[in-house]
């Protein structure tokens, strides 16, 4: 017994992919066999049958139906798996022997061209990563809409960064990937990224250079503005290869490659953009309650995806943002044009994606309608925007083509309302062709001279209720009930018997028939054809649709963040290459969208690079340090991305790097210590940030103990304090309030803290940061606040007395020279000063401070202290 | 004997407040008042249960010092005013001392508040005129009055309430006037969780009209900027064309020194400003702020501030009007057509909204080239077929030459009548008149020559355009759309069939032949039946053909191919099968139109016919459409147009 010849062919392709599962197209079906059948049977719970293969044993088999292929397809796709799709390449009816079949497609995630099952306000990349000993080449293409970047990096760490910045669902290299310092493992399996290792032939020099050149149709890669990006040549060239051979298309659309620097925008890492919660929540992993919701009001698909990329990309060139706010800003006054712009922007469908389709020649009739209704509203947008007179309108106006001559293409061609199978007629308009019109004269002609037949006929016969009749299965006949059966002529050929009657065809019958139903034929042919046409005209035209595309979707972009600037009250920004860092009232432009309207406390905020450029904020947890931060993070992002800003005053110097270091998320996922990874985190921000960062501290230190952690962030903050060494802006915020004796002793350093107001029962939060370091963590009344019972609530205060608070504070006065020449601010004096009318501190809390006093340890000068506050307390009661 | 007593503070509190809180959108008034001349640059407004549950205020002005707050809730007691000379100086709104402790009596109020210079803000709660407590707490600067359960301690006013829609309304008012007063404040106002008006606060007049009015009337709106030689006078704001009216005053509106008020002098002034450029009972779209000295106007007039008493009204009224007219001299009268030159094409969504509904059967003047001769329509037929010679019908062949026969007659008898003057005429009856005139017709009518003895007695005056049958009868001049009448009767018929399931159908020999486009074709197999209940006979015949082999009884005129279409083509997919007896009615509806299309010219029996139709059924007033099939005019109405009766 031998295997069959088709088991012998899908054997053989079969080892031309090895990773892939071959879904082998046999007849209606696509089927698995062998290996490929058992992992996918189980994997989507199909069933497993057999096949005889001409062996003893059936070979094992699932199949699915050819037209639900894409569904599975896709199901393989998300849970990891490559498929190499092999279709039937000679029509079955005319195969002398077995039906020649190929590999036409193969897909992987970052070629997956299913555009039903993707999101369409984001982008699919496929990157490719090359690694030497100095550089890393690495580009990213999204197949789906043609984009095409390239850049270099010469840090692992960047490497890492763009991964994030990009987020792609597969990444392609060579064995030296695996040499990079890359995590792999953390990548495919934490961040579900498809990790494809190709042999090096991809990414070599010659295949490289070769497969942009001739893609492009330039001499070089170096007209592609890739000159200095050698080792960036060899990635974009093997990805290029890549993608046309799993396509088996010559991705014409992909017409643009765009090198850059990963200097010219704002740097993002992996934790700032998660810390922030730039396009996804912490918790949830979702839209809502992000920067993106709160600005995302664009109206089509390609604005969308563009505002995520300026969220994540934002500038660090004055001349850009402030080209940006201008083209804002004259939405923001005119209201009425800019409503106007966005009910243009609205009926406009996904261009980019729209013609990829068109491009790969799966486009059906009514995407081309599609695209027709957007292109009309196409010349509106370009005539609002034309008379704005921000430069940035003026640009984008030169960029939009008019594109009229395609929509009236479109228009003339394309009836309103067509099917969505292109070979079955009623797609050309009337007019557009004559030969059409003919046909379809004829075929209504020549119907109607069928129904006229029905007279003649009943006339010639006598038969008055004879009929002519249409049926799928017999074509036209002529119907006569039973009881004029006799009546019927010779020339009647019985077709049909029913129970009432018989149905019959004539000669003449017979031949109109054929020259009806062939003129149909020939009309869907010629339909087919003429619209094929227009497609392929459309398709070549592509580069000047994808550039007003992109166009349209800065235009939807800018609208949208204008439209959101007036609804939330925001403010033009005043942007600087200086250091200062000014926001009055500033606010959290997400938090004050999810709390009760017009609640939100705003907060001023001062780093001017200077005198003040280190701020150490101290207070209770709970009491919005972590907001107040993240706020003001937001802010300068938000203004460095061109939007307005949620302040009722601006002053941003720019920002070359935000840093977050913020509380431990889901570090634990991986495997190491939370301590290990702060510190990670920490190393990498003093190794990389520079006097133009911003950075954003919580809690160094915590996860340590007391004394280490103290001291660590004590030399951090002289470390980055020092101009000669960091001397970035920085918002420092910590539990150790001990740390507030560096105000002065550190030239920058400044104290604030969050307010609290302290009542006989419990504190109660202002939200407001004041001038001053907090005396008291507060860390036991936050335990009241959050249940914690009352009598482990009071235990704890008569500890905290006796515990060596007393004695840090001095210890950190013999360090820093005690007594110290201008004592910083405590926080219990502004308290006193400001202490109202209203807030009564009965007698007994006074008592019980007196009485909790433990005088042995305390020094001359602390017991007048303590005596002077006592007093205040006392003669501030109400009613003395 | 009754013992006369004082009254305790807190009982004239509530009487006193009953002036000033009547509703609560006066409570609205009044707190929004007070964030105004707090200087605030954002206000926002909230509201559940129409109010009575609850009011929240915000604003983000000055705030009050807490030293200052018990004091707020005094009555009598205000930062506005100090001496009674003051009031002649006032550039703030509220000024009289009573609305924070009005309202604190009537009601729950829980005020939070902040000024820049304190740290913290406070809350004090205050329940029907008794301070509650006090503490403090952070928040933002600025002020936030929350009213809860307005008159939960006067049950008998609170009856009075209307239901919380319209009280909400009257709020939603309020709020729109002082947007417009205050384009410079950021308004925000919310019923429930619903966001009702945004304003940007950008200072703009044109884009808080904009937001609320839309874009048809601010694209019409006229700029008004007007100073006097001593500056004490002036007047600023927009007024629309003539174009845009209203059959109410509701968008005629103006502020007097920044405040909403009433004035007769002022409305007689716009007016007469705009003159015979409105029509009667039409008023314009104005925004009007005018200014005069403190010294010229008397607030005080209304507890709730509304009505003002000018000491210079011949003046004021003449300058006003003055101004009205000449910027509207300026303006160019025509309406404008909506798309530019279609350079800017109304977006798909939208035209879709905007058409207006097809417009009832367009009946085209000239016989139309129907490919059968139908003219007897109007005559129940029996089933024929179209192979026979054009119908055999011997009353038309009569009728024939009596139509063409009458109509010289017709025409002349009515060339003195000026088309204008006719259909000024009917213009100037308006939708409240024809009603009034149909119900005085069907008074007539049911026992009017609608009846046996009134057909004797009615004459038949004849037919003007093809449309109108007038007829005379009774002191009155009845005028019939053909048109609606015969679509009346013929709908009627069909439809009383289909109740019967008497479902005949016309045959057509040949049949005819429909080439469908997609969406038709699934349009009609998705009703088909519907189709084939109301007598359709319709086969597939191949591709996307179809044979139409029926159509009802009577409608045969539908055996036409662009008839057929055009009634595919209004039957449109909104239409569901869920209520076949609406979509019957559609159905049917469309049908009877398309028929009806065919027939123009009846002869005076065939009219005659039709009306005697007409009159068996149970509502000969309107057309399926609801359209009226008959206006009378009494000769008395037609002598008063005539002026010789007034």
């Amino acid at each position: 017994m031998a295997l069959s010849p088709m088991m012998r062919e899908y054997l053989k392709m079969k080892e031309s992919y090895p990773d892939c599962v071959l879904m082998y197209r046999v007849g209606d079906f696509y089927e698995m066999f062998f290996e490929d059948a058992k992992v996918v049977s189980e994997a989507l719970e199909l069933t497993l049958t057999g096949k005889d293969c001409g062996l003893d044993e059936r070979a094992p088999m699932c199949g699915v139906p050819f037209h639900a292929l894409d569904t599975y397809v896709n199901r393989l796709i998300v849970k990891g798996f490559k498929v190499a799709i092999c279709d039937q390449v000679e029509d079955p009816k005319l195969a002398k022997g077995l039906v020649k079949r190929e590999v036409t497609r193969v897909v992987t995630p970052g070629t997956n061209l299913d555009f039903a099952s993707m999101d369409e306000t984001r982008n699919n990349y496929l990157m490719s990563i090359v690694c030497t000993e100095d550089r890393i080449g690495v580009a990213a293409a999204d197949i789906t809409t043609g984009d095409f970047f390239v850049t270099e990096v010469d840090k692992t760490t960047k490497l890492l960064d763009e991964i994030n910045k990009f987020s792609p669902s597969e990444i392609i290299g060579s064995d030296a990937l695996f040499m990079s310092g890359l995590d792999i493992a953390d990548l495919r399996d934490r961040r579900h990224i498809m990790i494809n290792c190709l042999s090096d032939a991809y990414f070599s020099d010659d295949a490289a250079r070769t497969a942009l050149t001739a893609h492009f149709h330039v001499m070089s890669p170096e007209g592609l503005g890739l000159e200095d990006f050698t080792v960036g040549i060899n990635a974009a060239g093997g990805l290029l290869s890549y993608a046309l051979e799993t396509q088996k298309n010559d991705l014409r659309h992909m017409n643009t490659l765009r090198p850059y620097r990963t200097d010219s925008y704002m740097i993002l890492d992996t934790t700032t953009t998660r810390n922030l919660e730039l396009t996804e929540t912490l918790r949830e992993k979702e839209k809502k309650g992000t920067l993106l919701w709160v600005l995302d009001h664009t109206k089509t698909a390609m604005g969308a995806r563009l505002l995520r990329t300026f969220i994540e990309q934002p500038l660090i060139d004055e001349q850009a943002i402030s080209a940006r706010l201008d083209a804002v800003e004259t939405l923001v006054k005119d209201e009425i044009t800019a409503e106007e712009l966005r009910e243009y922007l609205n009926p406009i469908y996904d261009l980019e994606r729209l013609v990829t389709r068109i491009s790969y020649q799966t486009a059906n009739p009514r995407d081309m309608v599609a695209l027709k209704t957007s292109l009309k509203m196409i010349p509106a947008v370009r005539d609002v925007i034309a008379v704005l007179p921000a430069v940035r309108f003026r640009e984008l106006t030169e960029a939009m083509d008019d594109l009229g001559d395609l929509c009236h293409l479109l228009e003339n061609a394309i009836v309103d309302d067509p099917p969505l199978a292109m070979k079955e007629g009623g797609i050309i308009r009337d007019g557009y062709h004559e030969q059409v019109d003919q046909y379809r004269l004829a075929g209504t002609e020549g119907r109607r001279w069928l129904a006229e037949l029905e007279s003649r006929e009943r006339e010639r016969t006598g038969i008055h209720t004879l009929k002519v009749k249409f049926n799928r299965v017999f074509g036209y006949c002529i119907e006569v009930t039973n009881s004029f059966k006799d009546k019927v002529p010779e020339d009647y050929i019985r077709k049909q018997t029913l129970t009432g009657g018989e149905r019959y065809t004539t000669p003449e019958l017979k031949e109109l028939e054929d020259k009806i139903l062939g003129a149909q034929d020939k009309l869907y042919t010629l339909e087919y054809d003429l619209y094929a046409e227009v497609r392929n005209h459309i398709a070549s035209q592509m580069a000047r649709i994808q550039k007003t595309a992109r166009a349209v979707a800065e235009v939807d972009v800018l609208a949208s963040l204008a439209y959101t600037a007036v609804r939330n009250h925001y403010v033009r920004p005043k942007i600087s290459t200086s250091s200062r860092l000014v926001i009055k009232d500033g606010r959290h432009p997400v938090v004050e969208k999810m709390i009760r309207q017009d609640s939100f406390i705003a907060n001023d905020t001062i780093l001017d690079g200077d005198k003040k450029r280190f701020s150490i904020i101290t207070g209770p947890n709970m009491a919005g340090k972590s907001t107040y931060m993240r706020q003001t993070a937001l802010i300068v992002l938000m203004a460095q991305i061109g939007s307005f800003v949620p302040a009722r005053e601006a002053e941003i110097g720019l920002v070359d790097r935000i840093f977050t270091r913020v509380g431990a998320s889901d570090d634990l996922g991986s495997g190491q210590s939370t301590f290990m990874v702060e510190m990670t985190e920490v190393a990498n921000i003093l190794r990389n940030a520079t006097s133009k960062s911003l950075l954003i501290l919580d809690e160094i230190g915590r996860g340590t103990s007391t004394f280490d952690g103290l001291s660590i962030a004590w030399a951090v903050v002289e470390y980055i304090a020092n101009k000669k060494l960091i001397g970035a802006r920085t918002l420092f915020a910590t539990h150790y309030h001990e740390l507030t004796e560096l105000e002065g002793k550190i030239p920058g350093v400044n104290n604030y803290c969050i307010a609290v107001r302290e009542k006989a029962d419990g504190i109660i939060f202002l939200r407001k940061i004041v001038r001053g370091g907090a005396d008291k963590s507060y860390g036991i009344e936050v335990a009241r606040l959050a249940g914690v019972p009352e009598a482990v609530v009071t235990r704890a205060h008569e500890l905290v007395g006796q515990l060596s608070d007393a004695d840090i504070t001095a210890a950190i006065e013999t360090l820093t020279g005690a007594p110290a020449k201008s004592r910083p601010v405590r926080y219990d004096d502004v308290d006193l000063q400001q202490m109202s009318l209203l807030q009564a501190v009965p007698d007994e809390s006074v008592l019980e401070e007196l009485k909790a006093l433990d005088i042995t340890t305390l020094t001359p000068v602390d017991a007048l202290n303590v005596l002077y506050k006592m007093q205040n307390k006392l003669k501030n009661r109400w009613g003395s | 004997m009754a013992v006369i007593s004082v009254l305790d503070p807190k009982t004239i509190d509530q009487i006193a407040a009953g002036e000033v809180v009547e509703r609560p959108a006066s409570v609205v008034k009044e707190l929004t008042e007070n964030a105004i001349d707090a200087g605030a640059g954002a206000i926002s407004i909230e509201i559940r249960g129409g109010g009575a549950s609850l009011i929240r205020v915000t604003d983000d002005g000055c705030g009050i010092a807490p030293e200052d707050i018990p004091k707020a809730f005094l009555p009598h007691a205000t930062s506005k005013l100090k001496t009674i000379r003051d009031l002649d100086d006032l550039t703030t709104l509220g000024f009289r001392g009573e609305a924070l402790s009005s309202i604190a009596s009537v009601s729950r109020v829980e005020m939070i508040t902040k000024t820049e210079e304190e740290l913290t803000a406070t809350r004090c709660l205050v329940e029907g005129g008794r301070f509650l407590s006090s503490e403090e707490i952070g928040a933002p600067d600025g002020t936030t009055v929350i009213v809860r359960d307005l008159f939960y301690n006067v049950p008998a006013r609170a009856k009075f309430l209307k239901t919380p829609m319209t009280e909400a309304s009257a709020i939603a008012a309020f709020v729109e006037q002082l947007a417009l007063s205050h384009p410079a404040i950021a308004f925000s106002f919310r019923v429930g969780s619903q966001t009702r008006l945004e304003t940007s606060g950008s200072g703009s007049l044109r884009d808080v009209i904009y937001r609320l009015y839309g874009r048809e009337i601010t694209g019409e709106l006229v700029p008004i900027d007007y100073r006097d030689e001593t500056g004490q006078m002036t007047v600023t704001g927009f007024i629309a064309r003539p174009v845009i009216s209203r059959g109410s005053r509701h968008f005629e509106n103006y502020y007097v020194n920044g405040r909403y008020v009433k004035n007769h002098v002022i409305r007689k002034a716009i007016e007469d400003g705009y003159g015979t450029r409105l029509m009667n009972h039409q008023y314009p779209f104005t925004c009007l702020f005018i200014t005069v000295d403190g010294r010229d106007v008397d607030v005080n007039v209304h507890p709730t501030k509304m009505e003002v008493r000018f000491s210079g009204e011949t003046v004021i009224y003449e300058r006003l009007r003055n101004l009205v007219a000449e910027a509207l001299s300026g303006q160019e009268m025509i309406v404008r057509a909506k798309a530019d030159n279609g350079r800017r094409p109304v977006p798909p969504v939208q035209a879709a909204a905007g058409e207006s509904p097809a417009p009832a059967a367009e009946i085209p003047c000239t016989p139309s080239v129907s490919e059968t001769p139908n003219i007897a329509a109007a005559q129940p037929v029996p089933p024929i077929s179209r192979e026979a010679s054009p119908m055999v019908f011997t009353d038309i062949s009569e009728a024939k030459p009596a139509v063409v026969r009458e109509k010289p007659p017709v025409k002349e008898s009515f060339q003195p009548f000026e088309k204008k003057g006719r259909e000024a005429a009917l213009a100037q009856t308006g939708k409240a008149e024809s009603h009034d005139v149909t119900e005085a017709v069907c008074e007539q009518l049911s026992f009017g020559f609608l009846t046996e003895n009134g057909r004797k007695t009615s004459r038949i005056i004849g037919q003007c355009f093809d449309t109108y049958w007038l007829v005379e009868y009774d002191g009155s001049l009845f005028i019939i759309d053909q048109h609606a009448a015969h679509e009346k009767v013929l709908y009627e018929e069909l439809m009383a069939r289909y109740r019967d399931r008497n479902l005949a159908s016309q045959t057509l020999s040949p049949p005819l032949i429909v080439t469908m486009t997609v969406s038709e074709e699934a349009r009609f197999r998705e009703h088909h039946e519907a189709f084939e209940a109301l007598g359709f006979v319709i086969e597939p015949f191949g591709g996307r053909d179809y044979a139409v082999r029926g159509v009802p009884y009577t409608l045969e005129a539908l055996g036409s191919r662009e008839l057929f279409a055009e009634m595919l083509d209004h039957i449109d997919e909104s239409d569901r099968l869920e209520d076949s007896e609406r979509f019957m009615h559609r159905v049917a509806t469309e049908a009877c139109k398309a028929a009806v299309k065919a027939h123009d010219r009846l002869s005076i029996s065939e009219a005659s016919r039709l009306i005697d139709r007409l009159m068996t059924l149970e509502d000969p007033y309107h057309c399926p459409h609801g359209r009226p099939t008959i206006i009378a005019f009494t000769q008395k109405e037609l002598e008063k147009k005539f002026k010789r009766i007034l």
